[in-house]
């Protein structure tokens, strides 16, 4: 089994604050981690600086991706090598119309892959097929970008572009929040059905009932910027009852 | 201080114009001439000319020219209508497809007709006596057009007024006078640009009198070279149950002004002034508008949103003027803008002058940047920075073409941005 990222002591910072304090973790390929954690301990500031975004200072510690560097990449560099982050809070982007972005995403990941672009019309006809598998409606595909969009319908909706772009590994981060109990499974089903043993997932969440639903290989507890406990999806119950208390100390 | 050569060079400069020899052309530029001298240029505290200072008036030293270019590139708004096509400020009878059911005369048909009293009244109006730049148009009188929309005329196309730059260092005068009569309905389109990099200096007066009961959506396309100058001025006039809808996507000239002025003269009237700006380079962008409401019921609205980038520099001045007993009318203006660079500047200057009391009127500006969050989630799919920038700014501009009520006009403006 090859190594596809490869995280080790990581150390970042935001406005002069220390987020990431020594975070390590390597996944292989085909697998699938969660990530659980209290609020502010760090979990989307990582999903963050794997996805590139400005603003995060990497003190020391380094990132692999298929053996490649990957704090050097640019955002998009990271998306085309197949870094796909599906955003806790998804942004509206009012203007442009979802199928659009789509289409250009898409295209953008293909080209560089080496392969031929897809037209308006053939796009169209993917972007159908799995909208209408995550139970999204043509309606709101032809909307803006999020705008309008409820909590679930977001979440939805970044599942449905993780679907279409086929990412090689995907960072889901808390990709439950909002979902209705029947939205969950849909949601869950579509990360399912991408699973395979080349594909790799990072799963954040908070609540143990997901993982019922995407069965994790491993389980990690994410405190203060690092990972304390590590486990398989038992910890998860574990959690689930005990709460965080025993693993990060005196602060609870 | 009046030096240049626009006005030194005056006599020179009139030689080499067309029908130099008619006496009642000579007259009517020879008057406008006097009265430009005694008025000048803007003056510095003009606040119609706050944002853009002058000077640049007194400086430039073009001619005018009497050469006729060949080089006619088809203009990038690619639309299915009626043409009449000006090559460096002359018009070219050849190029052009006219519209049978509209009465329209160049100059030259109107001097050789000698219909001497339209062609007093368009040259000589209180409009042009009011205006400095427009007398120099008078005073440089040699090409434009008479355009007469009879009554319940409904035009099949638009007319597309094709005003193309191929010469460099001339100083050309354009003018048009449209009258729309009641009932009518009618698409007018300008385009004004070039390909070369070329100074030049166009200096274009637009009237427009529309009847009652007329529909009229006025759209214009500016992409002058990046050296060039062009400072139009726009007079409409507006009769009860009509509507008029302006739209400006302003992107090229070193210097570009563009100056509209509204008299609404009567009730229940509907008047959209849009404008969108996309800025690079040095380019210099004045958009001033006025809208005069003299008769109560009516609504107004002025929606303009632009952006810009390098060291260009954006205005936009937009007074609202409800007179005395002008009741119930409603007026609002709005001015969003993006600095896409730290060296690019943008000024805003809305303004309300309200005498009656029962009216509705509003104003907002706006200043802001491209939004990170926006530009990171674009680019966390994959899209490069500058199509996703691209992309973010078509959706800002969006919002201003998207009301925009001729549709197949719309789209034409719209392909434009997108294959900027
Ligand atoms: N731009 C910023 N400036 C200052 N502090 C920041 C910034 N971004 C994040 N932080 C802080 O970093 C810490 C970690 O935030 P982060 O969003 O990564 O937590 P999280 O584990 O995802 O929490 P939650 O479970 O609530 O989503 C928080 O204390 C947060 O306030
Ligand atoms: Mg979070």
């Amino acid at each position: 089994m090859s190594v596809l990222l490869e995280i080790d002591n990581l150390h970042a910072r935001v406005d002069n604050k220390e987020i990431l304090k020594g975070f390590s973790l390597t996944i292989n390929e085909g697998e699938t981690h969660a990530i659980m954690g209290p609020n502010g301990a760090g979990k989307s500031t990582l999903s963050y600086v794997l996805a590139g975004r400005e603003g995060y200072e990497i003190t020391s510690g380094t990132v692999k991706f298929k053996g490649k560097n990957l704090l050097s990449m640019s955002i998009e560099e990271r998306a085309r090598e197949g870094v796909f982050l599906a955003m806790q809070y998804p942004v509206e982007i009012p203007g442009v119309a979802t199928s659009t972005f789509l289409k250009h995403s898409l295209n953008s990941i293909r080209k560089h892959q080496g392969l031929e672009e897809l037209d308006t019309m053939n796009f169209i006809k993917v972007l159908k097929q799995k909208a209408s598998e995550l139970g999204i409606n043509q309606d709101m595909i032809k909307r803006p970008i999020n705008v309008g969009f409820s909590g679930g319908e977001k979440k939805r909706v970044e599942t449905l572009q993780m679907s279409i772009l086929e990412p090689s590994f995907a960072i889901l981060d808390e990709a439950d929040s909002g979902l209705d109990i029947d939205a969950l499974k849909v949601v869950a089903g579509g990360v399912n059905k991408l699973r395979n043993d080349k594909r790799s997932m990072l799963v954040i969440t908070h609540y143990q009932r997901l993982l019922n639903y995407i069965v994790p290989d491993f389980v990690h507890v994410f405190a203060d910027g690092k990972i304390v406990k590590s486990g398989n999806k038992d910890l998860a119950l574990e959690l689930e009852e005990k709460g965080y208390g025993e693993f990060i100390g005196n602060k609870y | 201080m009046l030096n240049n050569n626009l006005v030194k060079g005056y006599k020179d400069n009139i030689k080499s114009l067309s029908f130099s020899d008619n006496e009642l052309v000579s007259k009517i530029r020879k008057n406008a001439f006097t009265d430009f001298i005694n008025s000048g240029f803007p003056k510095a505290y003009d606040e119609n000319w706050r944002y853009t200072k002058q000077k640049f008036l007194k400086e430039i030293n073009f001619k005018t020219s009497n050469h006729i270019s060949e080089n006619f590139i088809e203009p990038e708004l690619e639309i299915d209508a009626y043409h009449l096509v000006f090559i460096d400020g002359k018009f070219i009878t050849k190029k052009s497809i006219i519209p049978n059911n509209v009465e329209i005369k160049s100059f030259k048909n109107l001097i050789e007709g000698d219909d001497s009293n339209l062609l007093k009244k368009i040259t000589n109006s209180d409009f042009v006596k009011s205006s400095p730049l427009a007398l120099l148009n008078t005073a440089y009188l040699e090409n434009g057009f008479y355009i007469n929309v009879k009554k319940d005329t409904i035009l099949n196309k638009p007319i597309h007024i094709i005003n193309y730059s191929d010469t460099a260092d001339i100083f050309y005068n354009v003018k048009y006078y449209i009258n729309i009569e009641d009932g009518s309905k009618i698409d007018l389109v300008e385009s004004c640009y070039s390909f070369k990099n070329i100074s030049y200096f166009n200096n274009t007066v637009t009237e427009i009198n529309i009847a009652k009961n007329a529909i009229v959506n006025h759209y214009k396309y500016q992409n002058e070279s990046k050296s060039a100058y062009h400072v139009c001025l726009n007079k409409v006039t507006i009769d009860a149950d009509s509507s008029y809808e302006n739209f400006i996507m302003q992107k090229g000239g070193l210097i570009a002004r563009n100056e509209t002025v509204i008299d609404v003269i009567g009730e229940n009237t509907n008047t959209k002034t849009l404008a969108c700006y996309m800025l690079k380079g040095t380019t210099h962008s004045d958009l001033t508008t006025r809208v005069n409401h003299h008769t109560p019921n009516a609504s107004s609205e002025q929606t303009v949103k632009g952006v810009a980038d390098d060291e260009t520099k954006a205005i936009f001045q937009g007074k609202v003027y409800v007179a005395r007993g002008a009741q119930k009318v409603s007026g609002n203006q709005l001015h969003k803008s993006l600095l896409l660079s730290d060296k690019a500047e943008i000024d805003t200057k809305p303004e309300l002058e309200v005498y009656a009391d029962d009216v509705e009127c509003s104003h907002g500006a706006s200043i802001g940047e491209l939004d990170d969050k926006q530009l990171f989630y674009l680019r966390a799919r994959g899209i490069d920075e500058e199509l996703a920038r691209k992309m973010l700014v078509e959706a800002f501009l969006d919002e201003v073409l998207e009301k925009m009520s001729n549709e197949t006009l719309r789209q034409a403006f719209v392909s434009v941005i997108k294959r900027d």
